[in-house]
């Protein structure tokens, strides 16, 4: 072993604060929107809006936007202005250009009558505004004068203390401070009444402000700050306020955790009780808060800090984050153990971080030109009182646990890059770049040779081997099982943990576990980003960080925490997540370590509550004006605008709505535009619901309201039954005209049919008439040729029986002689008989 | 039987030359008269110069046809009117046929040429009547 290329000579060490913690911050400016960046006084609405009184007056701020008032309302301006909230008024009191002046705003701004020159003014006024037989009390410090007065009342009161002057005059829960240079005093009762405490503790009796909190007082004084319970005081410290320099502003809150804060035109600080030290609250491990005038705890437990140079905004709710800027060695932390007496050690690159109560030891490790040093774990042999530093190329750094002036011995090879550390039952196992090793009297002794070893896990007497090519290897101290997988990422594993039964390992391709031999994908989380560390606290919660941050995961829901809910950094070292003895989670960082405590409530921050301000109708009415929310249909669009007053992060408020529950799912949308336009609805009962959450944590409580939208009038009972009506009238009109139509056409028909008749029947009769007179020709004629024909048979048969007579005469003679008459009648009617024939043909020629 | 006393009124000399010698050859011993104008004939029954037996008329006569003959005959004193009037004509006219059976003093149509065997007919139907 070369003890050459190590490192382990301590040189030098020193102590640095552990309450140079910083909280996650947001400074405020003109640039956010802020009228001015002198800030003065703070206060909140009960509705949960945020007032400031500033150099341009008094502003309010609703998570989104900042509301100024003109100027012409002459609204204090100057650095003694207060701001206070009484019965969900808001009152303001100080300089403006020309004069003293308070005001109250109850929707507008009230000026009240005040008489004081402003000479008498000196330079804080203490102000405040109290409840009296319900009637707000306003209460001036003027000096060694209390002066006060009802809103009723035209004149002031005033209570004099001789010799003393009034620094602070405070209302808490119903009791009026007064704190002056010399004690304590309750008014009560238009009196005044020292309260009783032992000044004799305290370097002196001069109080600049108080608070109360769960029956305890805390008093800061100049320049101290004390507790009183039970009518015992309690110093506390010096609370570091400026000698050189006269107090003007100086307040006192206490967090809903206990967490005392008070700034005095000092930075505005935290007060370390147990360590009786107080620590500035920094942005980002800076000092840029200089000179406080207020300091103000929200209900979020939010602390605004107020100052000539912007207004500050801490979230102590979440990670206490601690760097090289707050005391540690350097930024990174990438070890975290604790020894057995409550040390915290964490582990620098290239140093390592001894935390005993509120005190940093820091500890250097020299080194020589071994070119990779890293802290890369540390384990306490509680047996042996050592504790043991992988330290990479450097090897490994054996203190006494009782000692870190200088290690106890260190073991070394070239070649040799030491990376975790494992204790099994007093045997310690270190593994290393080529293999497992026991140390073994002081000494490496391979067990295994291995290459690639990253880290070391014991689950009972199984040792893991998590290697970072090759999956992973358990040694039980017989036999070895190996456990790889085809992704290659997979088989590159960080840190291993047993949850609920899984044994998960962290590694390159994300959450993995072991299945039928192999390594694959953990199916109860789906995790497949990078993955360097694991931890199973003590709540059975999941913590696993990775390379953007530390997500938790309590079985159900997983939740990311980032940069963005104040954690460090964004990468997680692999043996930098730790629970402590008290259940705090200590996360190490690429920029530092982040602590979450265990009284730190989760969900108290995600549960944002939206509230509807506004909703009003196309017609620009309120939907309040409308008879249970119902609109007529003309009036069919609303506009809802809506606001979360919550600080924790304003940028990070989302929100989603949705109109109807029953058809369309939920709208997302940001912070950046806090009104929604819904137009054209159609009628029907709608249920608009909004939610909102802070990034992608859960969404907090539905905030609902119903509204209808009437029925067209075309679309009414009365409208359908009159358009009906109106329909059947127009086809009975229709069918009237065209039944009149229909009988002026029969009409008409029926004369034509008339007039056609009379003709045809005229044609008829004239037919008939012809036809009569033909047939009556043709009888004639048939008449006339019946008779001409008997005429003519009958003058032919004349002569023709004369001859045939004659004939009959000839034959009846005995001779059968004719005789001359009869031949000569014979011949006549033969001539007669042709004339006869002759007549007869010329008559039917005529014919 | 006493001599049958026939007068034939026809206006045709001829014809009633015919039609005497035809009865004469049919040996009925009739007495024969002849007349060709109709009125004259009728004058001369009305006024009892003629007491025929049976009167052969003609029908298509000129100044008194047959039937005009028959309307007068017809009105007649009873006396002057015994005679058997029957119809001798050329006619073939059905309406003469008609007429003859409605008239009241006709009793017979008979048509030309009057032949010896209708004389006979005729004289069986006048000896028949008696």
């Amino acid at each position: 072993m070369r003890f050459t290329h190590l490192i382990f000579l301590l040189l030098f060490s020193y102590c640095a604060d552990l309450n140079a913690q910083y909280f996650p911050s947001r400074q405020y400016m003109t640039g956010d929107g802020m009228p001015s960046n002198s800030v003065f006084d703070i206060a909140q609405h009960p509705s949960g809006v945020m007032w400031f009184v500033t150099r341009s007056g008094p502003v309010y701020y609703d998570a989104k936007e900042w509301t100024t008032f003109p100027d012409s309302l002459n609204l204090p301006t100057s650095a003694i202005s207060r701001i206070v909230v009484q019965d969900s008024v808001v009152w303001v009191a100080g300089l403006n250009e020309t004069a003293f002046t308070i005001q109250y705003y109850d929707g507008r701004w009230h000026p009240i009558t005040v008489s004081f020159h402003k000479a008498m003014l000196s330079q804080r006024v203490p102000f405040n505004v109290i409840k009296s037989e319900g009637t707000p009390t306003i209460l001036l410090g003027l000096d060694s004068e209390l002066h006060f007065r009802t809103t009723e009342q035209n004149e002031w009161s005033k209570l004099n203390l001789p010799g003393l002057t009034i620094n602070d005059i405070q209302y808490i829960n119903g009791t009026c401070f007064i704190a002056t240079t010399n004690g304590l005093y309750e008014f009560e009762d238009h009196t005044l009444k020292k309260i009783s405490i032992d000044y004799q503790d305290l370097p002196n009796a001069n109080i600049l402000t108080v608070n109360s909190r769960k029956k305890t007082l805390h008093l800061l004084g100049y320049d101290w700050y004390a507790e009183s319970s039970n009518g015992n005081i309690n110093f506390v410290m010096d609370a570091g306020l400026n000698p050189s320099s006269r107090v003007t502003q100086s307040s006192i809150v206490i967090d809903q955790k206990g967490n005392v804060f008070y700034g005095a035109n000092t930075p505005a600080r935290i007060i370390n009780h147990q360590a009786k030290t107080w620590q500035n609250l920094l942005i980002k491990g800076e000092n840029v808060n200089i000179g406080s005038t207020s300091v103000f705890c929200d209900r979020e437990n939010n602390i605004w800090v107020s100052d000539s140079r912007g207004l500050f905004k801490y979230n102590v709710l979440q990670f206490i984050n601690y760097n090289k800027s707050s005391g540690l060695a350097s930024d990174e932390v990438t070890a975290i153990t604790q020894l057995d007496d409550g040390r915290v050690l964490l582990g620098n690159p290239a140093q390592f971080n001894i935390i005993k109560g509120n005190v940093i030891t820091k500890i250097d490790l020299k080194k020589d030109e071994s070119p990779v040093y890293r802290v890369l774990d540390i384990e306490e042999d509680r047996a042996r009182g050592l504790v043991y530093i992988a330290e990479n190329d450097a090897g490994l750094l054996v203190y006494r646990n009782t000692d870190f002036t200088k290690p106890y011995y260190t073991l070394s090879n070239d070649g040799i890059r030491v990376t975790s550390i494992e204790i099994i039952n007093d045997k310690v196992y270190v593994s290393t770049n080529n293999g497992l090793y026991e140390v073994v009297d002081q000494k490496l002794q391979l067990i295994l040779p291995q290459k690639g070893i990253r880290n070391l896990k014991h689950f009972g007497k199984r040792l893991l081997l998590l290697t970072n090519s090759n999956g992973i290897l358990i040694y039980d101290g017989m036999k070895i099982l190996k456990y790889t997988s085809q992704n290659f990422d997979l088989s590159s594993v960080y840190q291993a943990a047993i949850y609920r039964g899984d044994t998960i390992l962290a590694t390159r391709g994300g959450i993995g576990t072991l299945k039928n031999g192999r390594i694959v994908y953990w199916d109860a989380l789906s995790l497949k980003t990078p993955i360097y560390g694991i931890l199973v606290d003590s709540k059975d919660r999941l913590w696993i960080g990775g390379d953007h941050g530390v997500y938790l995961y309590d079985g159900i829901k997983l939740r990311l925490f980032d940069v963005d809910d104040g954690l460090s950094g964004t990468e997680i070292n692999r043996n930098a997540l730790f629970e402590d003895i008290d259940g705090s989670i200590w996360i190490g960082t690429e920029k530092g370590v982040s602590v979450f405590r265990e009284n730190m409530e989760i969900d108290e921050l995600i549960n944002l509550k939206v509230e509807v301000t506004e909703v009003i109708t196309r017609n620009g009415a309120s939907l309040e004006s409308f008879p249970k929310n119902t609109v007529p249909y003309s009036n069919n669009g609303i506009q809802v605008s809506y606001q979360c007053l919550s600080y924790v992060d304003e940028d990070e408020i989302n929100f989603r709505y949705r109109i109807d529950s029953t058809r369309g799912g939920w709208i997302e949308t940001s912070n950046a535009r806090n009104d929604i336009v819904f137009s054209n609805l159609g009628y029907g009962t709608y249920q608009f619901e909004i939610q909102a959450r802070m990034r992608d944590e859960a969404w907090g409580p539905t905030t609902q309201f119903i509204f209808r939208i009437e029925k067209p009038f075309y679309l009414r009972w009365w409208f359908i039954l009159l358009n009906i009506v109106l329909l059947v009238a127009l086809v009975r009109v229709v069918f009237y005209f065209r039944y009149l139509i229909l009988i002026r056409q029969q009409q008409k028909l029926r004369s034509e049919v008339k007039k056609r008749t009379e003709e045809i029947t005229k044609l008829n009769a004239e037919l008939e008439e012809k036809v009569k007179l033909r047939t009556k020709e043709l009888e004639d004629k048939n008449l006339r040729l019946e008779e001409s024909a008997y005429v003519n048979a009958h003058y032919l048969r004349g002569p023709l029986s004369k001859i045939m007579s004659a004939l009959i005469v000839a034959e009846s003679q005995e001779d059968r002689l004719l005789d001359k008459d009869i031949i000569q009648i014979m011949k006549e009617s033969v001539k007669e008989l042709d004339a006869v024939i002759f007549s007869i043909n010329d008559i039917l020629k005529e014919e | 039987m006493a001599n049958l006393r026939v007068l034939l009124i026809d206006d045709d000399p001829s014809v009633n030359f015919l039609n005497k010698l035809i009865i004469e050859k049919s040996d009925i011993g009739a007495e024969i008269i002849e007349h060709t104008e109709a009125d004259k004939a009728l004058d001369q029954l009305a006024n009892g110069q003629l007491a025929p037996d049976l009167i052969l008329l003609d029908i298509n006569m000129p100044v008194m046809n047959g039937w005009q003959f028959a309307e007068s005959y017809e009105k007649l004193p009873e006396t002057s009117r015994s005679s058997k009037v029957m119809i001798l004509s050329s006619s073939i006219n059905p309406s003469d046929k008609e007429l003859a059976e409605n008239s009241p003093v006709i009793n017979g149509f008979f048509s030309k040429p009057l032949t010896i065997e209708s004389v006979q007919q005729i004289n069986q139907i006048l000896t028949i009547d008696n």
